[in-house]
C-alpha cells in the first residue's frame, strides 16, 4: 500500500514535469524564449533613441524649409517673373513627389490570411505589390504611397532577404497602399472580374479596400538627387 | 537502501520541477502579449528604417542650409534671387522627369521568342508580358537607375505598363515588341543587377526562350515626359 502511494506520487510528479517541459519547449520554439525577449528589449530602447534623434532633426529641417518658403514668397511678391517660376517650381515638386498631398481616394491593405504563421516571403510576393501599383496607375492614381513610402519615378519594390524593400526601406506584411484619385474608378479597376483582387485572394491574401474622402500621402522622405543623369542643354 | 535511492530520485524530480516552474513563469511574465516571433524582425526593420531616415534628414539639413545661405546672399539683389529660383526649378524639373537627360547606363532589348510553337505548347510562354517589363524596370530602380524609358517613353511616378492584347500600353501609348528599355545610372551596378547573381530575372526570361540582350553604354539619352499630367483629385 505504501509503495503504491509512493509510486503514484512519483508518477504525478513526472507527469507535471513532462507537461512543464513541453510548455517551456513550445514557448521557446514559438516565441524565441528569453534571449529573443532581451534582444527585443535592446532593439526597442535603441529604436527609442534613434526616434528622438529623428524628431529633433525633423524639426530643424522644417524650420529651414519654412525659411526658404518665406524667401520664395517674398521674391514672388516683388517680381512677376519670380512668381511664375515659383508656381512652376511648386508644380514640378508635386510631380517629383516632393510635397505632401491630400485628396479623395482609396486605401488598399494586403495581409496574410493566417497571422500565426511566420512571415513567408513567398506569400505576399513583391510582384503582387508591383501589380497593384500598376493597376492603380492605370486607373489614374495621382499619388500613391505604400506603407507611407511615397511612390516616385525611381521607387523600387524588391525582395531583399526576408523583407521587401521600398525606397530602400524594409517592410514586411501587412502592406497598405494609399492612392489619391477617383475612389470609384480606383476600386473598380482593382475589383475587375479576373483582376488583381481575385488573383490576390486566390493566393490566400486578404484584401481590404476602403474609399476615403480625406487621404493624406506624405512626400518622398529622402534626398533626391541625380549623379549620372544630366539635363541636356538645348 | 532502496528507499533512500527512491527519495533521491524524488528530490531530483522536485528540483527540476521547481526550476522549470520558475523559468516558465518568468518567460511568460515578460513575454505575454509583447513578444511574439514577429517582434524581433519587425523591430529590426523599423530600426533600420529609422536609421536611414536620420541619415537622409542629415543630408537634407546640409542641403537646406546651403540653400538658405544662397538666398540670404541674394536678398536685395533681385537678379540673383531669380537665378537661384531658376536653378532650383531646373533641378526639380529634372528630378520629376520633365527634362531630357543624358548619362551612362545600360540598354536592354526584350523580344518575343523565335522558337517554333509546337503543338500543345502555350503560346503565352513565348511572348514578352507586362509583368516581365514591370519586374525588369523595378530591378533597374533597385540598382539605382535615375531615369528609365521604354521605347522612348519616359517612366514617371505614375506610369503604367500594361498588356493590351498583343501590345503593351505605357503612359497610355501602345508599343509592340521589341521593347528597348534604357536606363541611366552607374553602368556596372545596373549591369550587375541585370545579369549577375543579384537578379537572374533576365536569365529566367532567356531560359523561356525570349530574345534578351543587355549592353552597357557610355552615353544614353532619355527623353522628357511630354504628355501633360492634370491633377484633379489632389487638393
Amino acid at each position: 500500500m505504501k509503495t503504491l502511494k509512493a509510486q503514484m506520487s512519483i508518477g504525478l510528479v513526472c507527469l507535471a514535469l513532462g507537461l512543464m517541459l513541453t510548455l517551456q519547449f513550445r514557448n521557446v520554439q514559438n516565441y524565441g524564449g528569453i534571449l529573443s525577449i532581451q534582444r527585443a528589449q535592446e532593439l526597442a530602447s535603441e529604436l527609442k533613441d534613434i526616434r528622438n534623434q529623428r524628431d529633433s532633426l525633423q524639426a530643424r529641417v522644417s524650420e529651414y524649409e519654412g525659411r526658404i518658403q518665406e524667401y520664395e514668397e517674398s521674391a514672388a511678391r516683388v517680381s512677376v517673373v519670380a512668381e511664375g517660376m515659383r508656381n512652376d517650381l511648386e508644380r514640378a515638386r508635386l510631380l517629383a513627389g516632393l510635397t505632401d498631398v491630400e485628396g479623395t481616394g482609396i486605401t488598399v491593405s494586403l495581409s496574410e490570411a493566417q497571422t500565426d504563421q511566420e512571415f513567408n516571403v513567398f506569400f505576399i510576393h513583391y510582384d503582387k505589390l508591383l501589380k497593384v501599383l500598376n493597376e492603380l496607375n492605370a486607373a489614374g492614381a495621382e499619388a500613391v504611397s505604400i506603407n507611407e513610402q511615397r511612390v516616385i519615378a525611381t521607387t523600387e519594390i524588391r525582395l531583399a532577404g526576408s523583407h521587401i524593400n521600398i525606397n530602400y526601406q524594409r517592410f514586411a506584411p501587412p502592406f497598405v497602399f494609399k492612392a489619391i484619385g477617383d475612389p470609384q474608378t480606383l476600386e473598380a479597376a482593382l475589383k475587375l472580374k479576373g483582376g488583381i483582387v481575385e488573383e490576390l485572394e486566390y493566393y490566400g491574401i486578404l484584401v481590404n479596400i476602403k474609399r476615403e474622402q480625406e487621404l493624406f500621402i506624405p512626400r518622398y522622405s529622402k534626398v533626391l538627387e541625380f549623379k549620372y543623369a544630366k539635363p541636356v542643354d538645348k | 537502501m532502496a528507499r533512500r535511492h527512491k527519495n533521491i530520485i524524488i528530490l531530483f524530480a522536485a528540483i527540476l520541477l521547481g526550476l522549470t516552474f520558475t523559468i516558465q513563469f518568468k518567460t511568460t511574465q515578460q513575454g505575454v502579449g509583447i513578444v511574439t516571433s514577429d517582434t524581433v524582425p519587425q523591430l529590426s526593420n523599423e530600426l533600420h528604417n529609422t536609421k536611414a531616415e536620420v541619415e537622409s534628414l542629415r543630408q537634407q539639413l546640409g542641403d537646406l542650409r546651403s540653400r538658405v545661405e544662397d538666398y540670404e546672399r541674394a536678398m536685395g539683389e533681385q537678379g540673383n534671387l531669380n537665378e537661384i529660383l531658376e536653378t532650383q526649378l531646373e533641378t526639380v524639373r529634372t528630378l520629376a522627369g520633365l527634362t531630357e537627360v543624358e548619362g551612362p547606363g545600360i540598354e536592354i532589348v526584350l523580344d518575343d521568342s523565335k522558337w517554333e510553337l509546337t503543338h500543345g505548347n502555350d503560346p503565352n510562354l513565348l511572348l514578352v508580358h507586362d509583368e516581365d517589363i514591370l519586374a525588369v524596370v523595378s530591378e533597374l530602380k533597385a540598382a539605382g537607375a535615375e531615369a528609365i524609358a521604354i521605347n522612348g517613353q519616359r517612366i514617371m511616378f505614375n506610369s503604367e505598363i500594361r498588356c493590351g492584347g498583343p501590345t503593351i500600353n505605357i503612359n497610355s501609348v501602345r508599343y509592340a515588341p521589341p521593347y528597348t528599355i534604357a536606363a541611366i545610372g552607374e553602368p556596372n551596378t545596373l549591369f550587375g543587377f541585370m545579369s549577375g547573381a543579384e537578379s537572374g530575372y533576365l536569365d529566367l526570361l532567356e531560359y523561356y526562350g525570349l530574345e534578351v540582350s543587355v549592353h552597357q553604354k557610355e552615353a544614353i539619352t532619355i527623353p522628357a515626359y511630354v504628355r501633360s499630367i492634370n491633377f484633379r483629385y489632389i487638393k
